[in-house]
């Protein structure tokens, strides 16, 4: 499915990846976690016939597309993207969770099975903006269940410190079905962006380490980096 | 539905600046609608007791965006509020939504005069139990503060001194025992100490007459029990034998 987006995706992937998926994509500040999840959107809706929606929670709509703009992203007509942050009021008591699993709703009645790519900038924002974090592994399986009802392709953007786990406070990575870890290497006093898959369930897939080079409008992946 | 989405993306007809604002058109009605649903959420949450009402119909979404740019949508800044705005139509407020709100309040003011009324009666309750109560076990922990006690073994003490004499009188001076010779005046650490020689007189495994009270704070000399008294006898008899040999 998504093996004609990026540029050398093959060289990681052996088979395709299949919706439903509920995929974190994590990495430290400054990995293109946002810019590679929307570029991996932009490309796949470009000449298909289905529509994505992308969630922001911290950052405003107007600041994410200048973000792309400057990457050299185009703007997608069948993807939306709607802003929490616009939303939000402080000193005010909702369950954001139940908010957005509503608004997924919403966009799937309208859109039905063309709604097929939805992404979540961030988990952490999220969580931050939960009132009650009872429960937040078994509420997290059930967010992640129904993402999977929905039939969607669900990208949840995950900010990660660089060798730590990829798990938050609901055991995320053991209830998701892929782990993609955006992160960058200093070799010989150069800094090199890899991509490494830790998890994709149903697909053969290869855990090494892979470069990365970011050009106008595209990400490409390169060969495996070999320590 | 296809038709739907191809009206997202466009036909090779219209011009990029048409899907743009088709676009942003369609970003602004989300946002509208999730603020709508947002607005039910708060009140549906609001009925069940669990969350504060706040009207978020304060500044729609699509009254924030203004479409300046028609390339990309922009959000103003703080100062853009109560400005000029963009010709963005706003969603009207849905009809009786002050009404409803106020209906909302009116009910909660009900629930919590309830509760008060609740709490207050609880209170008194409580009150009513509190005087009823049956009087502290013996053997029980002592109910006084531990300052308190103080404070009475130190009225006890001083009552046991002689009063003091007034200024310029001499008091009268008791004829001194031989044996408080050398000795400190009377104070606390003589009784101490006349206390600790009463009770050498008893043997030792045999209980002491001293008796604590309930409450813990005086200790009284109670009458000594009959057989205690006869060990006392027989002492006695014993160190008087003791010293004729």
């Amino acid at each position: 499915m998504f093996l004609d987006t990026l540029e050398g995706l093959s060289r990681i992937f052996r088979g395709d990846i299949k919706p439903p998926k509920v995929i974190l994509v994590t990495g430290p500040p400054g990995s293109l976690k946002s810019s590679f999840v929307y570029m991996l959107f932009s490309k796949y809706l470009k000449n298909r016939d289905e529509v994505g929606l992308y969630c922001t929670l911290e950052e405003s709509v107007a600041s994410h597309l200048t973000n792309m703009e400057s990457l050299g992203v185009e703007l997608i007509y069948n993807m939306q993207i709607i802003d929490f942050s616009s939303l939000r009021r402080e000193e005010e008591e909702m369950d954001y969770l139940e908010f957005l699993k509503k608004s997924l709703v919403r966009f799937k009645e309208k859109y039905g099975e063309h709604f097929t790519l939805f992404a979540l900038d961030s988990l952490g924002a999220l969580y931050s903006i939960m009132e009650d974090d009872t429960n937040l592994r078994r509420r997290m399986y059930h967010f992640f269940q129904f993402l999977r009802e929905l039939n969607l392709f669900s990208f949840l953007i995950m900010e990660r410190d660089p060798d730590s786990p990829s798990q938050f406070l609901g055991n995320e990575s053991y209830l998701s079905d892929g782990i993609i870890y955006l992160g960058m290497k200093n070799r010989k006093g150069q800094i090199i962006r890899f991509i490494q898959i830790e998890k994709m369930r149903t697909v053969e897939h290869s855990m090494a380490p892979h470069a990365i080079t970011v050009r106008k409008g595209d990400i490409s992946i390169l060969g495996e980096i070999l320590d | 539905m296809t038709e739907g989405v191809r009206k997202l993306n466009g036909t090779s007809k219209e011009d990029e600046k048409e899907k743009k604002r088709r676009w942003l058109q369609e970003h602004k009605m989300l946002q509208d609608e999730l603020l709508k649903m947002k607005f039910e959420m708060v009140a549906e949450g609001k009925r069940d007791g669990k969350m504060e009402v706040k009207s978020p119909y304060l500044e729609s979404v699509s009254e924030r965006i203004v479409s300046g740019r028609t390339d990309l949508p922009s959000v103003p800044t703080g100062k853009s509020e109560g400005g000029p705005r963009g010709e963005v139509p706003t969603i009207p407020k849905p009809p009786g939504l002050a009404e409803h709100i106020a209906k909302i309040l009116e009910h909660e003011s009900k629930i919590k005069r309830m509760k008060y009324k609740m709490m207050r009666d609880e209170e008194e309750s409580f009150k009513r139990a509190g005087e009823k109560a049956p009087k502290p076990v013996e053997g029980a922990a002592p109910s006084r503060p531990s300052k308190e006690i103080a404070e009475t073994k130190k009225a006890a003490l001083q009552a046991e001194k002689p009063a003091p004499s007034p200024p310029g009188v001499s008091p009268p001076s008791a004829p001194p025992r031989p044996s408080d010779a050398g000795k400190e005046a009377p104070g606390e650490g003589t009784l101490l100490k006349e206390k600790t020689s009463e009770k050498s007189e008893v043997s030792p495994g045999v209980p002491s007459p001293k008796v604590v009270s309930s409450s813990g704070d005086e200790k009284k000399e109670a009458v000594a029990p009959k057989k205690v008294r006869k060990l006392r006898v027989i002492r006695k008899k014993k160190i008087k034998r003791k010293g004729v040999s």
